[in-house]
């Protein structure tokens, strides 16, 4: 289970996100929708721990991690347009996590057959990574992001960029795979049909103002 | 579940991280520049520098003489470099034809050849009567700089939309209307910075103008080396560098002002369409793209033709006295200057490629600081490697730091002068990584010292690759400082190869040829491992 309390991000002394809460149960996917700017991304990085925070908590699994550094988190990140590392094949950039936990070349090996066939790119192998389309870049990332098995997953506009059509039948496929291994996940989009294939609840971002007493310049989850 | 948020996109930690390791390593290019470069330029301007001394040489009319053949000589290079460079310019950045990657790799080899082999090439084609002048000298700055104004302004010219063309020829502007009003405007900038760059080149030239300026023609640069070192006046030496580089910064200024006040765009690149599709005016196009490369590569193919020349005669003695020992009667061992060059260069290579590393990564991870970094940095271009040499012999003659006669200096000075090269190469590519990627590789689990390793170490192999070809490649060719700084145990190439033109004898001449020789293939083999 993932739990964000009373979080608040603020840089250049302009507020980000202000006392922020969010749980999401274990095995369950939870979209947050909002508009271009309104701290998706901040959020995600947040409990990545890419960025400093200001004030809050995050648990995951009961563990306190708020004060851990990233790369001790095991919280994975499926970035927007995939991120991939261009100078490695698809296998190394799955395999990199396993990599950074020591694992030995055979369970690394084991470990990205198993996700290549999960996102159905059994034979990518060996492919460079400029070679892949929009679709498959996607599929690597993900397979990626899952590799070192982290208890949360956390997707930041996977989909931006593709085709309507493909895209909301990648969304499926994206929402199948994450039910066949029972992550808990946080997916943050702009997209509300793309949420509701993917996601078992979803919260929407709105601005602050619009609440009752119109406090000014942030937003709040419906 | 409340989510409260304001829009703005903060800075990852791990470019927080990378940017104290940098800043703290720092220290070595700050103490390294601080020594040899920021302590004998200024320790020479403080203590050669009076009022005396500026007057007396400002009244002199050598100093004015000279002051106006380097102006002139440089517009006139400046001229000439864009006549012959521009139609090819327009050429290669509009069109592609079978052979069009070796006329651009053959345009762009003098600018990393060293300026002695340069100026020998040259030296090959002319008349005697006109081997040492004004003619040799400007058609060695064309030779030099052409690569400049084919790279600076073809990439702007790839941005323009060949839709603006025809655009303005459906409302009836004729070609030259078309360039006057279309083309040219757009690529005012580029044009400022490259004759900028092709100025500053030629105004401070000093392997060109020493080996074909003969005795009448001198630059500014030849005249402090003159000065300093055949007749020991260092304060007029001290006098005319800072002359040179008040010019230069004035040249610097005009050229910032006139880019300020020009509007410019930046569109996408215009891939060159192949020429088979541009059927007018093709037999024009063709002529200028194989006369270019051919009259560029003609005075290097003289070099090689030269060195087997004896009289009327052909012969490989030249080549034989490189090798045989003949030409140690004139304190030569050719053998062991090709070793000690070679030597020097990787040195040059192993100072300025983790000094140029650390220097582009702090202008990269500290955006606020970078335009500092940058200028001081590029100081080794502004202020020229023969006032740097100057002012380390003035600076570094007595105990404890009696150092200008010790050989080791020489690739230290090297790498001073190549650090602004490897550093303009590393840092596009540093900024070109993106932070996303770094932060991509922490949440799987990489420590800040594993990102560096397996995301920024990986993709800047190749720049750092580069940046050292580049080095070792300057090294080789350096021929300003090295001429203050080197002893007979210490003789480069470039300067073996510069006695070697200027002794009379034809046999000496010829073993000069083919030394530039030798040194131009090293040169160009480097560079093609870039």
């Amino acid at each position: 289970m993932l739990e964000v309390q009373d979080l608040t991000v603020s840089r250049d002394k302009r507020v980000i996100l202000h006392h922020v809460s969010l749980v999401v149960p274990t095995g369950s996917v939870t979209a947050v929708l909002g508009s271009s700017g309104s701290g998706k991304t901040t959020l995600l990085r947040a409990i990545a721990g890419l960025i400093r925070i200001d004030t809050g908590i995050i648990h995951v699994d009961g563990r306190n991690i708020t004060h851990m550094p990233s790369h001790k988190r095991n919280i994975g990140l499926m970035f927007q347009d995939g991120q991939l590392f261009p100078t490695m094949t698809v296998g190394a950039n799955i395999a990199f996590g396993l990599k950074m936990q020591n694992k030995n070349k055979t369970e690394q090996q084991k470990r990205v057959e198993e996700l290549l066939a999960l996102v159905h790119l059994p034979d990518y192998q060996d492919r460079d990574v400029p070679t892949l389309s929009g679709g498959e870049l996607r599929r690597v990332a993900l397979a990626r992001a899952l590799a070192p098995t982290p208890p949360v997953l956390l997707l930041d506009e996977p989909l931006t960029g593709l085709e309507e059509d493909f895209r909301y039948d990648l969304a499926q496929e994206l929402a199948d795979i994450l039910h066949d291994t029972g992550i808990t996940t946080v997916v943050v989009t702009h997209d509300r049909k793309e949420a509701e294939i993917m996601a078992d609840k979803i919260a929407q971002l709105v601005p602050r103002s619009s609440l009752p007493g119109n406090i000014d310049g942030g937003f709040v989850l419906e | 579940m409340r989510l409260f948020s304001h829009n703005a996109s903060p800075q990852s930690d791990v470019t927080v991280v990378f940017r104290r390791v940098f800043l703290m390593l720092s220290v070595l290019p700050t103490v390294w520049f601080a020594v040899f470069f920021m302590w004998p330029t200024l320790h020479a301007f403080v203590s050669l520098m009076s009022w005396d001394t500026v007057v007396h040489t400002l009244s002199s009319r050598t100093t004015w003489t000279v002051l106006w053949f380097t102006t002139w000589q440089a517009l006139l290079s400046v001229g000439a470099t864009f006549v012959i460079a521009l139609p090819l310019t327009w050429i290669l950045a509009r069109f592609t034809f079978r052979g069009s990657r070796w006329v651009r790799a053959i345009v762009s080899t003098p600018f990393v050849l060293p300026t002695v082999v340069v100026a020998g090439a040259v030296m090959t084609l002319l008349p005697l009567q006109y081997q040492f002048g004004v003619h040799g000298i400007i058609i060695a700055h064309v030779l030099f700089n052409i690569a400049v104004v084919v790279r600076i302004v073809g990439v702007r010219w790839r941005s323009i939309s060949p839709d603006q063309m025809r655009a303005a020829q459906v409302l009836a502007a004729s070609p030259m209307r078309t360039l006057w009003h279309i083309t040219l405007p757009q690529l005012r900038v580029s044009l400022y910075s490259a004759a900028l760059i092709v100025f500053v080149f030629t105004f401070t030239s000093f392997g060109v103008v020493s080996v074909l300026g003969g005795l009448t023609r001198r630059t500014i640069e030849v005249e402090i080396y003159t000065n300093a070192i055949r007749l020991g006046f260092f304060d007029t030496a001290m006098t005319l560098a800072v002359i040179q580089l008040c010019a230069v910064a004035v040249v610097f200024a005009l050229s910032a002002s006139m880019q300020r006040h020009t509007r410019t765009t930046h569109g996408t690149t215009f891939q060159p369409v192949s020429l088979k599709d541009h059927p007018r005016h093709r037999f024009t196009i063709l002529s200028i793209a194989i006369a270019t490369p051919i009259l560029v590569a003609l005075p290097f193919i003289g070099l090689f033709v030269r060195s087997f020349r004896a009289g009327d005669t052909w012969t490989f003695n030249a080549w034989r006295a490189l090798w045989n020992g003949s030409l140690e009667q004139v304190g030569l061992d050719v053998p062991a200057i090709i070793a000690r060059s070679l030597f020097f260069a990787l040195i040059t290579v192993v100072i300025a490629v983790p000094m140029a590393y650390i220097t582009a990564s702090l202008s990269t991870y500290m955006p606020r600081g970078a335009s500092l970094i940058r200028s001081f940095t590029s100081l080794p271009i502004i202020i020229s490697a023969v006032t740097l040499g100057f002012g380390i012999i003035v600076t570094f003659d007595h105990a404890p730091f009696n150092w200008r006669g010790d050989t080791w200096l020489l690739p230290v000075i090297h790498a001073l002068i190549a650090l602004p090269l490897a550093v303009h190469l590393l840092v596009p590519a540093l900024q070109a990584i993106s932070p996303t990627q770094r932060e991509a590789a922490v949440t799987l689990g990489a420590s800040p010292m594993k990102v560096w390793w397996h995301i920024d170490a990986r993709t800047m192999r190749s720049p750092c690759a580069g940046a050292a070809a580049l080095s070792f490649a300057v090294s080789l060719g350096e021929f300003g400082a090295t001429t203050f700084l080197s002893r007979s145990s210490s003789t480069t190439l470039p300067i073996a190869i510069s006695q070697l033109l200027s002794r009379p004898g034809t046999t000496l001449q010829a073993s000069g040829f083919a030394l530039a020789a030798i040194l131009a293939i090293m040169t160009a083999v480097v560079m093609s491992r870039a």
